[in-house]
């Protein structure tokens, strides 16, 4: 499928900021079978109250480097080193998907299997977690040298899923695997790192994944998604969305994997100076673009 | 215990080597050591050199007990010790590049896999990032141990940011000022270039867009670190800034340094600070420390970080075990420099033997350092060797076990009597680029810092533990004589 991605971040500051540094991981993958035809990722940011529309905006320079991290995602860091009001951020262009659900595994520098089974602060199987994989039943008792089947690593998605409500607000994005399940609440970044923990410690590699999905509607949009990708022996990394309860395919974009959110977050920075009432809005449009039909209308902003 | 000592060999006879400190010795009285100890103790307590330890009710500007009596090393020593610290350095730097590289070591099953994979200081950022020049430990530390004649040991390899050279250099300039006449007797190679030679390491692995003259900076935490005093005394000497991580930030993809005259680029971070503290959008995010935005532009090729982040998978003491083998994998070569035998507790048969012996037995914490939660076990007592071993039980991952090794001892004036103790060496490596891009160039300054435990009998030379440091002397013979 052929999809294309508008995907603004606006930054508002209700007094100037004197500095700010992001990394921004806003750039899709070239893997499972998913190729980008064109991107851009372009910055600007402002001086001036953004509130008030008779005033004049001063641009201010806002400087995007590209470079890429340890997992192949590729990785832009922004400057703003002058005072602003607010800050732009816009990704977008359009990717052929593919319904591969596997990867065959390329590059020597592909961090190995055992990478992928570390625990993390925020993906961790605390007590609720270990007591939700010794109730599962999900590895029989008597087989130590046990693999799951595609089967059972969907029932684990599903009861993942049953555990916790999608809920937004219920949680934010320091909430760990642990706490959203035993909170019953959250959003799809805390599905993916619940689903990644219990999978870890049961021996599964997992890896977090950032990106978009299209959900099958003609105008469309909600924030940037998250799912995760486990590895099957012998047939290597498959995806999983946990927060849809459903398997990834061709209407799903790929940006960047890691071990939790902070690795492959969308943006993450620091701003010197006062930041006082923040608001960060993030709008995400996506549709098919070939063979689908256009969209009409605009997309709807969401905030996360 | 009673093994080979630096001034006495195996016998009641001083060697030659030791002959001009034997009778200068023998020509001091007590009371004329203490005196010059004293002296000493007021140079060093007047330069400011001091040393913090981590423990409540510490002195935190405790001076690291300096003792007067030099240690030496003869030259055919030194060769075998700078071959064998020149072949292991290299050999772990190979290692490194591996490891965030190709892993040609991992897949030849010449490591456990999980050693380098769910080691806690691996940083996922460096995979497939080829660092300036191949070099991830720009200064290594190596602590040698000697227990016979002709046998060194390493005891542990230092990858990250090791630290004591400003006492190699300060106990230098306190022997010369306060024993010219010892001094005199013996042609001493100097130490005193090291700071040149550092610097000339830290511009010699600049970005390759770097123009002009390379800007190198020693990025310290601050007043408060144990080591500032080296931090900023190391950075007097090779005449560049002394930042902390709000004076740099990044612009445009490069390092920057506030000014009184604006900002200025900088190419080199020679960092005294542990990775997790480098860059809080590429580490964990509950640090406000350190400099946002550092990493990517590392990646992005417009600055150096020395060492590299993430080559602390190399010093940790259960990869230690496989260092012998990577001299061979990597270089095709036999280690000339050996390691202590050593019995790693996540196996099960080595756990056995070690539960079984513990009171023999050196206990160690894989990711420990600086001498902190060890066990000695001879100098033990039952509840604390029972205490290991349950520690060893829940978590026999985490521990390894060497033998108590004889360290050499060397005459302290402790007190006031001169007697035997133990020391190790800590000789200081660099590595710069190398014009030959396949290799890397490998240097360091004759010697080291000799820890000893002032303790009788103590075998831990750790700063933090009580250990004092001496003045090492690589000597080429006696003043006058040739060749």
């Amino acid at each position: 499928m052929r999809l294309r991605i508008h995907h603004a971040t606006t930054y508002e500051y209700a007094s100037p900021v004197d500095t700010a540094t992001q990394v921004v991981r806003l750039t899709p993958r070239n893997d499972f079978g998913q190729v980008m035809l064109n991107w851009e990722v372009r910055a600007s940011a402002t001086l001036g109250d953004p509130s008030d529309a008779g005033r004049p905006r001063v641009p201010i320079r806002a400087q995007l480097v590209a470079t890429e991290d340890g997992y192949g995602n590729r990785v832009h860091l922004l400057s703003v080193a002058s005072p602003h009001r607010s800050t732009r951020l816009v990704a977008g262009g359009v990717v052929e998907t593919s319904h591969a659900l596997a990867e065959a595994n390329g590059g020597t520098t592909d961090l190995p299997l055992s990478y992928w089974l570390r625990e993390t602060p925020h993906a961790r199987a605390a007590s609720t977690i270990q007591q939700f994989i010794d109730s599962s039943g999900f590895r029989p008792e008597e087989e130590s040298d046990w693999t799951p089947s595609e089967h059972v690593l969907e029932r684990m998605m599903h009861d993942v899923r049953a555990r916790i409500d999608f809920t937004v607000g219920a949680t934010h994005v320091l909430t760990t695997a642990d706490e959203a399940m035993a909170r019953g609440a959250g959003v799809c970044q805390d599905h993916a790192h619940a689903l990644i923990a219990v999978a870890r410690a049961l021996g599964i590699p997992a890896r977090y994944v950032s990106g978009y999905m299209w959900p099958g509607h003609d105008h469309v949009v909600n924030a940037s998604h998250a799912w995760v990708d486990l590895h099957v022996p012998g047939r290597g990394w498959m995806a999983f969305d946990p927060a849809n309860d459903c398997r990834p395919g061709d209407a799903y974009v790929r940006v960047a994997i890691g071990l939790d959110y902070f690795d492959a977050s969308p943006t993450r920075g620091v701003r010197q100076g006062t930041a006082i009432g923040e608001r960060m809005d993030v709008q995400v449009e996506i549709y098919p673009v070939d063979p689908g039909p256009l969209p009409q209308g605009a997309g709807i902003s969401g905030q996360v | 215990m009673t093994g080979y000592d630096e001034m006495r060999g195996d016998g009641p006879v001083v060697r030659d080597l030791y002959a001009g400190v034997g009778a200068w010795l023998d020509a001091m009285p007590p009371a004329l050591l203490s005196r010059r100890r004293a002296e000493a103790e007021f140079i060093f307590r007047r330069t400011g050199i001091t040393f913090a330890v981590y423990e409540e009710g510490g002195d935190p500007d405790r001076l690291i007990p300096f003792d007067i009596i030099p240690r030496l090393i003869d030259a055919r020593e030194w060769d075998f010790l700078h071959r064998g610290l020149a072949q292991r350095v290299r050999a772990l730097n190979a290692f490194l590049a591996d490891a965030y590289g190709s892993r040609d070591f991992l897949r030849a099953g010449r490591i456990p896999e999980h050693l380098v994979t769910r080691n806690p200081e691996f940083v996922p950022y460096m995979n497939g990032f080829a660092v300036p020049g191949g070099c991830y430990t720009h200064v290594a530390g190596i602590d040698v141990v000697r227990t016979a004649r002709d046998e060194f040991h390493v005891l542990e390899d230092n990858c990250r940011v090791p630290s004591g050279v400003a006492y190699m250099l300060e106990d230098r300039e306190v022997m010369m000022r306060l024993f010219p006449e010892l001094f005199g007797a013996y042609r001493v190679r100097p130490v005193s270039h090291y700071p040149e030679e550092l610097l000339r390491t830290l511009q010699s692995v600049a970005p390759r867009n770097c123009d002009g003259d390379p800007v190198v900076v020693l990025l310290s935490p601050g007043q408060f670190n144990s080591a500032y005093y080296e931090h900023s005394f190391l950075a007097d000497e090779m005449g560049i800034e002394l930042v902390e991580g709000a004076d740099l930030l990044v612009r445009d993809g490069l390092v920057c340094m506030r000014t009184t005259r604006g900002l200025r680029r900088v190419d080199v971070v020679y960092r005294r600070i542990d990775d997790a503290y480098l860059d809080p959008l590429a580490f964990r995010p509950d640090s406000a420390l350190g400099v946002p935005g550092l990493m990517a532009a590392y990646r992005a090729g417009n600055v150096t970080i020395a060492n590299a982040p993430g080559a602390g998978i190399a010093d940790d003491k259960a990869v230690y075990c496989h260092v012998p083998e990577m001299i061979r994998f990597f270089l095709g070569e036999e280690p000339t420099l050996q390691n202590v035998p050593t019995w790693q507790c996540s196996l099960e048969d080595e756990r056995a033997y070690v539960l079984e012996h513990l009171a023999d037995l050196v206990v160690k914490s894989v990711h420990g350092s600086g001498g902190y939660g060890m066990l000695v076990g001879p100098h033990a007592t039952r509840a604390e060797r029972e205490e290991f071993a349950a520690r060893i039980r829940a978590t026999p991952g985490r521990y390894i076990a060497q033998p108590t090794l004889a360290l050499s001892t060397c005459p302290t004036f402790v007190g006031d009597t001169v007697v035997p103790r133990h020391v190790d060496l800590r000789p200081y490596v660099l590595c710069g680029r190398s014009s030959d891009p396949a290799s890397i160039d490998v240097r360091m300054v004759a010697g080291g810092l000799t820890r000893v435990a002032l303790p009788a009998g103590s075998l831990v030379v750790n700063s933090s533990q009580g250990g004092g440091t001496k003045d090492t002397w690589v000597v080429d013979g006696p003043a006058g004589e040739e060749g």
